[in-house]
């Protein structure tokens, strides 16, 4: 909590009838460069950039690179500081192990139906192209659900084994595009699935619910693959996987 | 008229610390803000959508499902707004247009991309929802490195280049003084970053905005602060003449810190909307928009030289200002670069200057007004090589400032660029901070702590305060050549107009729009002063009305004015007023005008203030019987004094100008100690000695300290609007960061120049 000691010299200005000059600004000037020549006195260094907030001071405190204004968790420079370049803020991997064998994995993860049913929130889900989707989702994000349109390309593939798929979602609640990269290993009798992914989210679920989204994102993929393995083995919502067995028994 | 303790004797109104008359009603929820006001039977309500990508092409907008939706009057489109809303200008002459509302493209996260007009806020928003638009993201610069980098994206492909302007200035003879340097004393130079931050007021932005046809006539509500340059702007967006855009703002702000300047382009957007709508409609801004896309103040990449003899004497500077203007170039912008330009010596001698100025659009929102108006940015590159020369030099801190400041018997003093420095005595409010600080204790205490490990450090920031802003400073982004080609501008014109009304109530309308600075209460003070009476008896009228007020295009709030411009029209008309009621007065007792005096609530004779009558009397007989008048005073009792500032001349051949007024002073010193563990910083002691001139009411003077030393604050250890990434965060400081100020006053005057009037 800073103390504010103030002082007066008071010398009336001859420009106008009162003598008063302004002071509506006054340290709002100042404080900045007063408190950033302090922290250079104190630090030893003069790359002292604002605000001087807990990482920054301790990042320039211990020795390091300290973070630069107007990044996020990240570095400027015309590789990773554009914006809607990619790369993602949102980003995550992990693996799951999966009992069906890499074969039926693969054709579970580009089959619509089966995609529908698993996805959490997932209203509608089309093939809309040889490697295109487009679903409908429901996503709560801090309090905020929103239903966002999501489109979805499998931008490479290599049956059963790996694929890239580029997504790009748009709501009226915000907006994401990003990449996942999935891998297929055979383990045991089934399958071990290895993802990564990263992703830029922007409009009001970002804004609201950046500290959100990562936990958010992890809880939604543990929902996707409990559902996507007990899909088949009777485990899935009764209405949804009667429907769906239907659909497989027409296909068979 | 409410009765006050003692009206026998003349009370010294002005310089007492009178609590605020705005309290009252503002702390018991009587306030009248612009979300109140229903000035407009049938008003609806508007809701905007906005671009959710920093950086896209609009390919399409389908309103249909919106308009379907119940309750919705209409929804309107960028390229409907563009029909009726044109380009607002700027000085800076490019091909960077800038609408109010996005067309084809988006350039900014939060740009308004259509509007939705309905009978209430919660259907206009539903049906945001339903209009579907058909971006092309592209890929964008929210950095300043990104956007002046080789084949950056572009935000205006026909400008072909994301820099709006480049413009070099030198003062005196900077190369010289630098080659000097270098040959017999030291060159120190400092590359630096500062960060864009958002003032954040209680109160967002809003407005009510009604269109009339036969001819086409706007009425604007909003909490608008001015500048009122921004009307003809306005008025020529709309395709109306000035009368034909009335402006009226509500009495009571929840603050501003000067980000209120920008709503004007809400008020354009709402204007246009009504017109197209048929309905008159309302915008109240919500929290989100207003992070995203209301004002904000520019961050800077900057780089500063100081050249430095051997002694300690500052020799030159060297400035490149490297300015993120955001999306557009809106109207006052690029004047954040311009404020401190004529006073880039910052408070010291220096004569020789070079100045470059690059203005850089970016994906980010546009930037504006925000409390200390390029003085945050200007100040961080002017200390901080201040400091870095001291250490480099081995001088201390305070001995190279005090080496350097403008002398006492230098004022008046005009600088290399063209600011005139008043009045001041800038080592005796450096020697005042030393004091108040107990400097000597401080520096042993900061050896004390580094002898046991910890990281204490000391820092100083000087610098004066511009006031009252010369409305042609922002023509210095333009060249001589360009400035040549069109009428000149200068000055700053003030008005007051008091009306005593046929029952003796005074009241007092200005034209400056308050948003905090307490301008009812130092208003009331000066009239009370100087008309004998109470300033419970004087009401003053916070509302401006373009129909109504005698306004000019520096009217408003902003840069300081209120103080060192309004008040001394205030003062002036009051003047005039009281010279009425002593002629009057004078003539009921045979004495001369001078024999008369203003006090407790009568105005009577000098020598026999048993000859009295009072002044409500003598304002009922100006309006019920001019006949009975004097013959050189005219009739009713209502009066304007506008002033001007003849000392705000034109820029110059040579870019010098004048910028303000007057120019106060601060003097700041920090100690901090730092826990290397945990990353903490803690301000061991925080001195600010302010040098404001006369003080007209010491608790308010007090009041705008401890505001200004919080934004300070947090710009210093808080605050960075950070919109790349997953999100707007914005981490602003708040009433529990903020400890309450210790008073240490000291009233000192020097007796540099008396007093005199600008003009009558």
């Amino acid at each position: 909590m800073p103390q504010l000691d103030i002082g007066h010299i008071s010398t009336p200005t001859n420009v106008n009838l009162t003598g008063a000059k302004g002071m509506g600004d006054g340290s709002s000037m100042l404080a900045p460069a007063a408190l950033a020549n302090a922290a250079a006195d104190a630090l030893g260094r003069e790359d002292i950039e604002l605000p001087l907030s807990l990482n920054r001071v301790w990042e320039l405190a211990n020795g390091r690179e300290a973070t630069v204004s107007g990044t996020y968790g990240k570095k400027s420079g015309a590789a990773a500081g554009g914006l809607e370049q990619g790369g993602g803020a949102l980003q995550g991997e992990g693996s799951q192990l999966l009992s069906a064998p890499p074969a039926e994995v693969w054709r579970r993860l580009l089959d619509a139906e089966v995609l529908g049913a698993v996805i959490p929130g997932c209203k509608r889900m089309d093939k809309v192209g040889a490697d295109a989707f487009e679903a409908e989702v429901s996503i709560g994000v801090a309090g905020i659900r929103g239903l966002y349109t999501a489109k979805v390309r499998i931008a490479e593939q290599t049956p059963p084994q790996a694929l890239r798929m580029d997504f790009r979602a748009s709501g009226r609640l915000g907006n994401g595009r990003g990449s996942a990269w999935v891998e297929l290993a055979p383990e045991g009798e089934g399958t071990r699935l290895s993802y990564r992914y990263g992703a830029d989210v922007g409009g009001t679920v970002a804004a609201v619910g950046n500290r959100m989204l990562g936990s958010v994102t992890g809880v939604l993929i543990a929902q996707f693959f409990k559902a996507f393995e007990s899909y088949g083995t009777g485990g899935g919502k009764p209405g949804a996987w009667q429907r769906i067995a239907a659909l497989f028994g027409g296909k068979r | 008229m409410s009765v006050t303790a003692d009206k026998s004797v003349k009370p010294g109104w002005v310089g007492a610390a009178l609590p605020r008359k705005e309290d009252r009603p503002l702390l018991t929820g009587r306030g009248r803000f612009i979300d109140d006001l229903e000035p407009v039977a049938g008003m609806r309500h508007a809701a905007i959508l906005r671009s959710p990508h920093p950086h896209a092409r609009i390919r399409g907008i389908d309103t249909r499902r919106a308009e379907a939706l119940p309750g919705v009057l209409g929804v309107v489109t960028g390229a409907q707004i563009a029909q009726v809303a044109g380009v607002i200008p700027s000085v800076v002459r490019s091909k960077m247009r800038f609408q109010v509302c996005a067309t084809t493209k988006a350039r900014y996260a939060g740009e308004p991309v259509a509007v939705v007009v309905a009978e209430n806020r919660y259907i206009a928003e539903d049906a945001l929802e339903l209009i579907e638009v058909d971006y092309e993201p592209l890929p964008g610069v929210g950095h300043l490195e990104d956007a002046i980098a080789p084949g950056a994206p572009l935000l205006y492909k026909e400008a072909g280049s994301n820099i709006a302007q480049e413009r070099n200035f030198k003062y005196g003879d900077p190369d010289e003084a630098f080659a000097r340097a270098q040959k017999d004393g030291r060159v120190f130079k400092y590359d630096y970053r500062f960060p864009r931050s958002i003032a954040t007021p209680m109160e967002t932005y809003g407005v009510i905005a009604q269109y009339e046809p036969d001819p086409d006539r706007y009425t604007v509500w909003s909490n608008f602060q001015g500048p009122f340059v921004l009307q003809p702007l306005m008025a020529g967006a709309l395709n109306v003449p000035g009368n034909r855009l009335r402006l009226i703002t509500p009495p009571n702000s929840g603050g501003s810190f000067g980000i209120k300047q920008a709503v004007y382009s809400y008020m354009v957007l709402m204007a246009a909307v009504s017109r197209l709508t048929g309905v008159a409609v309302k915008w109240t801004e919500d929290r989100l928009e207003h992070l995203m896309a209301s004002s904000s103040a520019t961050d800077r990449l900057g780089s500063v030289e100081a050249a430095f003899a051997s002694d300690g004497e500052l020799l030159a500077l060297r400035y490149r200002n490297v300015v993120n203007l955001g999306a557009h170039i809106r109207a006052p912008e690029p004047a954040s670069v311009y404020r401190m330009h004529a006073a880039s010596n910052g408070a010291y001698r220096v004569k020789n200057l070079a100045i470059d100025n690059v203005l850089v659009v970016t994906n980010r929102q546009p930037a504006g007004l925000n409390r200390g108006y390029g003085g945050p940015q200007f100040y961080f590159a002017l200390e901080r090589i201040m400091e870095i020369a001291a250490r480099g030099l081995g001088i201390d801190a305070a001995a190279i400032r005090s080496r350097n400041l403008v002398r006492k018997e230098e004022f008046p003093y005009t600088c290399p660029a063209g600011a005139i420095y008043d009045a001041a005595d800038y080592e005796a409010c450096l020697a005042e901070a030393l004091r108040l600080a107990d400097y000597p204790a401080l520096l042993a205490r900061r050896e004390q702590a580094r002898a046991a490990g910890k990281l204490f450090g000391i820092g100083f920031a000087l610098g004066v305060e511009p006031s009252g802003s010369n409305m042609a400073y922002v023509g210095l982004a333009q060249t001589a050549e360009q400035r040549g080609k069109t009428e000149q501008k200068s000055g700053a014109n003030a008005s007051a107009t008091i009306t005593i009304d046929p029952s003796g109530g005074v009241s007092v309308q200005l034209d400056s729009t308050p948003n905090g600075q307490g301008h009812a209460t130092v208003t009331a003070q000066i009239v009370a002063q100087e008309l004998g009476l109470s300033p419970e008896d004087v009401d003053v009228m916070t509302e401006a009305d373009t129909r109504q007020i005698a306004w000019s295009i520096a009217s408003g709030n902003y840069s300081n004015r209120f103080a060192s411009a309004v008040t001394s029209a205030v003062l002036a008309c009051a003047r005039r007023v009281a010279e009425k009621l002593k002629t009057m007065a004078a003539e009921d007792f045979k004495v001369s005008p001078a024999d008369i005096e203003l006090a407790g609530g009568a105005a009577r004779v000098k020598a026999n203030p048993e000859l009295a009558i009072g002044v409500a009397r003598l304002a009922a007989r100006a309006h019920w019987n001019p006949a009975g008048m004097p013959g050189q005073v005219s009739a009713g009792m209502h009066e304007t004094v506008v002033l001007d500032a003849p000392m705000l001349t034109s820029p110059d051949e040579q870019d010098r100008i004048a910028s303000a007024m007057t120019h106060g002073f601060v003097a700041d010193l920090a100690a901090i100690e730092i826990d290397k563990a945990t990353g903490r910083l803690e301000i061991v002691k925080y001195v600010s000695v302010h040098d404001v001139g006369t003080m007209l009411n010491p608790l308010i003077v007090e009041g705008q300290i401890h505001g200004g030393f919080a934004h300070g604050l947090g710009a210093a250890l808080y605050e960075e609007l950070v919109t790349i990434g997953p999100a707007t965060s914005f981490p602003a400081p708040s009433r529990s960061t903020c400890a309450r100020p210790r008073r240490r006053c000291r009233s000192w005057t020097s007796a540099t120049s008396p007093r005199r009037p600008t003009s009558t």
